[in-house]
């Protein structure tokens, strides 16, 4: 046992533990280098409880899959919807049931960018 | 065995990650000042854009053919490096980070297919980052380096090669008469460290191929020409003569990364080692009579440790004008290595690269409002050092790298058609519509 300078009263009940304090990037990043950010506009994912301003993280190594919040390319621009993949019919939802589905063209492909993992709310400071 | 790992038409690469929009159109990002066309999209490559091409030449194709050009985001590209960089050492057990986007990896000691393999690594780098490579791999780093030009060109233009070829290809796979073939269709000139003059007195003496330069000889080309290029043909000939570290200047950026004997924690240990580094990318930047514009700097714990809590980041620190001095380049590395570190990480490497370079004949005067020594006592200084240090061994001469004084220093270069900072600034993250 290394002494830890405490030379008197009760032992620290945590000194075993080895506890580590939260480490936000651990839990909110699986793969570093395949993470990337970017910020909301627009209401059509606020039932989904995403909010214009709101920052969404990305993980662009997780292979999307029906019902995951996506950001997809549609014409040359990020959106952030839900996938819909099943019977092999691929679209884009809102979670506001008053915008109509993206669904890409014959012949199109939709590009999936990345995997929607994280929406982050920050609140105004001052 | 050797890897090539190579960013395809890396900085417009990394400008289309962020920017879909300009996917399928010819799009060039310019030099330092907008100066020149530093990286082409294949269609930009199709009109006709020459690499170097300075923009006031090519400038009518944005209204005649679409043509995109956009400023150089070296924060941007430096991150997009990190992450492609930090993919491609899963290839082997070590990697030498060559330019910004180009490494080389030893497969000593890999098992198992080498093709497959790299097409697992290239597929996890362009779903991780949106970056597409080709991988080159060969019995030396110049064969590495060829069958990586092949990768390429065979993804690029169907029919130039076989289309097993593209995007991976390996040499010491081929068959000796197929091999012989792709060798025969390769111009002598794409041959790494065989430059214009050289490749003009090979062709006067009919050698125009990688094919016929590596049948001749190598005494006699030692001889006829020089040491360089008959190490050159040794390996061309499949005996290794430069090692992982020990390269030539490489052309658009100079680099200095070493792994550490044992992992370091502490900031004063990578502080000498990052100053270490930054003299010696310095030296070298003053050898190829080069000035640099912006610092990157990286530390990054091991990946094979795999207890080990990881960590790698870099940052990218513009100066406050082109330079080779020194002293300059420590201090842009020393601040980013302040901005990286994290205290509780075992660092298992740390890294200097110098980027945007420029000739130092070239010059941008300005009014200096400055305290201190004037450029030309500058210059005659550096010069001094570096014959010291050449004379009596590396490191007689150095930089004390205590006192890292002085505030960041306002930067400003004309960079009318920068994107954001789209990964390095909180302000800067895309924009996605819901």
């Amino acid at each position: 046992m290394v002494p830890t300078g405490v030379v008197a009263g009760f032992p620290s009940p945590a000194e075993d533990l080895g506890a580590s304090r939260i480490d936000l990037n651990k839990q909110l990043v699986i793969h570093p280098q395949a993470t990337y950010v970017q910020r909301v506009s627009g209401n059509s994912m606020e039932a989904d409880g995403i909010f214009h301003d709101d920052i969404l993280v990305i993980d662009k190594a997780i292979r999307p899959r029906h019902n995951m919040v996506v950001v997809a390319v549609v014409d040359g621009a990020f959106t952030v919807k839900r996938l819909y993949d099943q019977r092999g019919r691929v679209k884009l939802r809102a979670a506001n049931p008053t915008y109509p589905d993206i669904v890409p063209k014959e012949g199109q492909t939709l590009e999936i960018w990345g995997v929607v993992t994280n929406c982050i709310k920050q609140f105004p400071r001052a | 065995m050797y890897a090539l790992v190579d960013g395809n038409n890396f900085y417009v690469s990394c400008e289309r990650v962020f920017r879909p929009d300009l996917n399928g159109l010819p799009v060039v990002v310019l030099s330092n000042n907008d100066g020149c066309a530093v990286a082409r999209s294949n269609e930009a490559k199709a009109l006709g854009i020459a690499m170097g091409a300075p923009w006031f030449q090519i400038k009518h194709l944005a209204e005649s053919d679409g043509l995109v050009a956009l400023s150089a985001n070296f924060a941007l590209y430096g991150d997009m490096s990190d992450r492609m960089m930090s993919l491609a050492a899963g290839l082997g057990p070590a990697q030498e980070i060559y330019s910004i986007d180009e490494c080389f990896i030893d497969l000593t000691g890999i098992r198992g297919d080498l093709v497959a393999r790299s097409h697992k690594i290239r597929a996890r780098i362009l779903q991780w980052t949106g970056i597409p490579c080709g991988v080159g791999i060969g019995a030396t780093k110049t064969l590495a380096k060829l069958a990586n030009h092949i990768a390429k060109t065979a993804d690029r233009k169907p029919g130039s090669y076989p289309a097993k070829l593209a995007q991976v290809c390996n040499l010491a796979t081929l068959e000796a008469t197929e091999r012989d073939a792709v060798l025969a269709a390769t111009a002598v000139n794409e041959v790494w460290g065989v430059g214009r003059r050289i490749s003009q007195q090979l062709q006067a003496e009919g050698i125009h191929t990688v094919l016929d330069l590596m049948k001749l000889d190598a005494a006699t080309v030692r001889s006829k020409w020089s040491i360089v290029l008959e190490r050159t043909v040794r390996e061309l000939q499949g005996t290794p003569c430069v090692d992982l570290d020990s390269t030539p200047a490489p052309k658009k950026e100079i680099a200095c990364t070493r792994s550490f004997g044992n992992p370091i924690t502490e900031l004063h240990h990578l502080t000498e080692a990052v100053t270490e580094f930054a003299t010696r990318a310095a030296e070298k930047l003053r050898k190829q009579h080069s000035q640099t514009a912006q610092v990157l700097t990286y530390i990054r714990t091991s990946p094979f440790r795999k207890d080990d809590k990881q960590y790698s980041r870099s940052v990218v620190t513009p100066l406050r004008r082109p330079t080779s001095d020194t002293t300059a380049i420590i201090k842009g590395a020393l601040q980013g290595l302040k901005y990286l570190y994290q205290p509780g990480y075992n660092y298992a490497k740390a890294g200097v690269m110098l980027l945007d370079l420029q000739s130092d004949s070239q010059h941008q005067t300005e009014l200096d409002l400055e305290e201190g020594d004037s450029e030309e006592d500058r210059t005659r200084l550096m010069t001094a050092m570096d014959s010291l240090n050449q004379r009596f061994g590396k490191g007689t001469l150095k930089t004390a790298s205590a006192g890292l004084a002085g505030e960041r220093r306002a930067w400003s270069m004309k960079q009318l058609r920068r994107t954001p900072a789209y990964t390095t600034n909180w302000d800067d993250i895309p924009i996605a519509r819901a």
